[in-house]
């Protein structure tokens, strides 16, 4: 008896209760996230417009790429497309490399035990505000602060001062200025809280030791906290790469009047208005969906180099040295073998 | 025991598995009552049903015809028995089961002053839904709200892309499935038939008002500057596309160009590119020749300090030029000179106003009511319609009631003829005496085609950003963005 009920209750598995609970959250995953990225795959081999049923092999790769295609618009719109690549990587790297030198130098300061600068946790708090407000209200007010006119407060500043006012908003260099400004202010915050932990992380015992071997700070930084900081810094690139190719809100939103400004066009934004210009018969679906795994492939393609350069190469070597090592052992065990036996 | 616990992982599975899926949406009425924005149209409470047409007899018995009497009939299956619909020029093919009539709009100004006088004569609720926040916004939602199988029986569509909608049999419906026939329309300003018949001929759209348009000038600003006393002479002034030129140079001289003839180009767009009458697109061939023409007038302007081209159509800097009285006039539509519009509460705040007819006879945008294959309150639907786009004496009174020009000759005549209209933006003139004249002389242009929206749009942005650079460049690049945004077209 005492064995048929243990072998019930080996046969009881409580696995199928776990996958149960964990089945709805991958239907609704499979259904809502793997079907649409597949689907876009799809559409990216179909037509546009009134033929977007028709499977059309590469031509909207090369129409985008190459400005060969069936479409008699295509060089425009690889122009277009290029154009959008181009503010895309323009708007990235003029708001990550302020934004990361200012929140390494905020992260070093906040974080330095000689500094004891007050009122940390305040400023903490105030420099990462910026980060919880939507973006569509950080473009309204800086449209309604910034707008082209001496209506606008600061152009109203400007005009009393005597000046023009300045095209904050339409002009194509200014604008692309003012949208970096804002992503930097929106975002620093938020890369100098994450590089704080990355530096908390480090044992102070390095500082002291420094200290006492009497490095200045500029040392200290350039010889313990940069080099330890990597694996942060890593993921704070990534981080942003992803979301710099993908920008879309504060491109999308800075404009004045109903349309968004062409001289702010990421490919974010190109996918989305190819997608939502009017009816399924107006739509260029195949350009959207073409245009989506071009910069899924940029992305992959920049994050994958990325790894590689940052990879840990002591760490490397030494599992080389170690195989190495195996190698030879087993070589050796091989030889010593046959010759004892 | 362990039966219960087995039996409550299973619901606790049940219960997450159904709500991850409460966001799809269904096709239940009580969605579009839970949505927002649609609670003002709620109080217009359903009339008491079996008394409808009974109300409606006393309320407008002298004014009702028979068409009316017909529509506000009780909703019960009236195909069969009443005579009255028959008598009113058609059958309703579509069904009658919804007992309420739910309209998809993007603003609700126009409806809830329809509702204002509507309620006397409704047989059922009446609300409306609002699906995006300005017109073209709607353009491209609606699609999916279409779609989607909430509860639609008319929808509001513009004049820029109601194409879009009445050419695809699965967004709209004939109105002769509602019995109502362009034989109706005999007193209805003939443009807005023609916008609301499709491409083979049919009948789907029937518009409101007829959208005239006219420029309203600061009559303070004329005087000082341009020594002009009356709108006669004001007229004389801007009678030509050469005389506004003329008008506009003798102001800037007057004024040291301090004070600019009209403020945008999207009002001087509107009205000068009725004149083209040309077809944007011929085949599937884009047409610049109307687009090399008017970025030629717009340059000159420009150049001169006729306009700003830099402002926004609409914008706060829009209104302020005529608030702080450095414009002399707008283009502005009829919907622009309604009490609480843009003329009434920004634009003309200060400074005597008054609307002439100016050098063009154009229409700017208007609306159609257009329904929906999932029509389901067909009788109300029918009623509706008929009460605003057919029916003289309502007509009139939404037109006194709203300031907005009816799309009735009979009713705008009768008013014009009474002298009952005064608006006191305009220092009490009747705008609608001087948009019937407009109205009755706009002709539409051949072809009209469901990319001139998109062609239009496109063509204004290019030349608004590259206004700087000549003709020939702003075409080209104007066509090379049509091109790439329209892979139908060559």
């Amino acid at each position: 008896m005492a064995s048929a009920a243990q072998s019930r209750i080996k046969s009881i598995s409580y696995a199928k209760y776990g996958y149960m609970f964990i089945a709805p959250f991958f239907l609704v995953y499979c259904f809502f996230q793997i079907w649409p990225l597949i689907y876009t795959f799809i559409l990216s081999f179909k037509g546009n417009q009134s033929n977007n049923e028709a499977f059309v092999g590469l031509d909207n790769y090369t129409t985008i790429l190459f400005g060969q295609g069936m479409a008699a618009g295509a060089e425009a719109t690889r122009q277009e497309f290029l154009q959008a690549l181009g503010n895309t990587f323009i708007l990235w790297f003029g708001n990550f490399i302020p934004q990361i030198l200012l929140s390494l130098l905020l992260a070093v300061w906040f974080t330095d035990a000689k500094v004891k600068l007050p009122g940390k946790g305040f400023f903490k708090i105030v420099m990462y505000m910026p980060n919880i407000i939507t973006a569509a209200s950080v473009a309204a007010l800086y449209v309604s602060l910034f707008g082209d006119s001496e209506y606008y407060f600061v152009n109203s500043l400007i005009a009393n001062m005597g000046g023009d006012p300045v095209k904050f908003v339409t002009d194509p260099t200014i604008s692309k200025g003012m949208v970096m400004f804002i992503q930097t202010w929106l975002w620093f915050g938020n890369t100098m809280i994450m590089l704080m932990s990355g530096i908390m992380g480090i044992s102070p015992s390095l500082f002291e030791a420094a200290d006492i071997d009497g490095a200045n700070s500029t040392q200290q930084f350039f010889t313990i906290t940069l080099p330890l900081l990597q694996p942060i810094m890593v993921y704070t690139l990534v981080t942003s790469m992803i979301g710099g190719l993908q920008m879309f809100d504060l491109p999308y939103l800075y404009h004045n009047g109903s349309n968004f400004s062409k001289n702010l066009e990421t490919v974010a934004v190109y996918i989305y208005y190819n997608f939502n210009k009017g009816t399924v018969e107006q739509a260029n679906y195949g350009y959207a969906g073409a245009a989506s795994i071009i910069i899924f492939a940029i992305t992959a393609v920049l994050g994958s180099i990325t790894f590689y350069m940052n990879r840990d190469k002591d760490e490397i070597a030494k599992k080389k040295q170690r195989k190495r090592a195996e190698k030879q052992q087993k070589a050796k065990m091989k030889q010593g073998g046959g010759l004892t036996i | 025991m362990s039966k219960l616990k087995r039996t409550l992982a299973l619901l606790a599975t049940l219960a997450v598995t159904s709500t991850a899926f409460v966001a799809c949406g269904d096709k239940k009425e009580d969605s579009a009552p839970d949505s927002n924005n649609n609670s003002v149209a709620d109080n217009n409470s359903v009339a008491d049903d079996g008394n409808a047409d009974d109300g409606a007899a006393d309320d407008d018995a002298a004014n009702d015809d028979a068409a009316d009497d017909g529509a506000a009939d009780d909703d019960a299956a009236d195909d069969g028995d009443a005579d009255a619909p028959a008598a009113s020029g058609g059958d309703i093919s579509l069904p009658d089961t919804d007992d309420v009539l739910t309209i998809v709009c993007w603003t609700d100004s126009d409806l809830s002053n329809m509702f204002d006088i509507y309620t006397p004569v409704q047989a059922s609720e009446v609300k409306y839904q609002n699906c995006g926040g300005n017109g073209t916004e709607a353009s491209t939602q609606y699609a999916n709200y279409l779609n989607s199988g909430d509860d639609v029986d008319l929808f509001v569509a513009e004049a820029g892309w109601i194409l879009n909608y009445i050419n695809d049999d699965t967004m709209s419906a004939p109105l002769s499935d509602l019995g109502i026939s362009t034989a109706d329309y005999a007193d209805a300003y003939q443009y807005t038939v023609e916008i609301g018949t499709d491409n083979n001929g049919v009948l789907k759209g029937a518009s409101w008002q007829a959208a005239a348009g006219g420029w309203a000038y600061n009559a303070d600003l004329a005087k000082e500057y341009l020594g002009v006393e009356t709108e006669e002479d004001m007229q004389a002034k801007v009678s030509s596309w050469d005389n506004f030129k003329a008008t506009a140079e003798e102001l800037k001289t007057a004024t040291d160009g301090a004070v600019t003839m009209t403020v945008s180009l999207g009002g001087l767009w509107q009205a000068y590119s009725t004149a083209l009458n040309a077809a944007w697109v011929d085949g599937t061939a884009i047409n610049t020749s109307i687009a090399a023409d008017f970025t030629a007038m717009a340059k000159e302007y420009a150049d001169n300090g006729y306009v700003d081209p830099s402002v926004e159509q609409w914008s706060t800097e829009w209104e302020n030029y005529g608030k702080d009285g450095k414009t002399l006039g707008y283009f502005f539509s009829t919907w622009c000179l309604g009490e609480g519009a843009q003329l009434d509460t920004n634009c003309g705040t200060a400074g005597n106003w008054r609307i002439i007819q100016g050098p063009q006879e154009y229409f700017w945008g208007g609306s159609w009511l257009c329904v929906s294959p999932n029509c389901n309150t067909a009788t109300e639907a029918a009623n509706f319609i008929r009460t605003f786009t057919c029916n003289a004496d309502t007509m009139e009174e939404y037109a006194l009631y709203s300031g907005d020009f009816a799309n009735n000759k009979v009713a705008m005549n009768k008013i014009i003829a009474d002298g009952s209209n005064s608006n006191s933006s305009l220092g009490g003139q009747d705008q609608f005496a001087i948009l019937a004249d407009v109205a009755e002389g706009i002709k539409m242009s051949d072809s009209i085609s469901k990319y001139d929206q998109n062609l239009k749009d496109t063509f204004l942005t290019t030349l608004k950003e590259n206004i700087k650079e000549d003709t020939d460049a702003i075409v080209e690049k104007f066509k090379a963005q049509a091109l790439a945004d329209n892979t139908d077209l060559s």
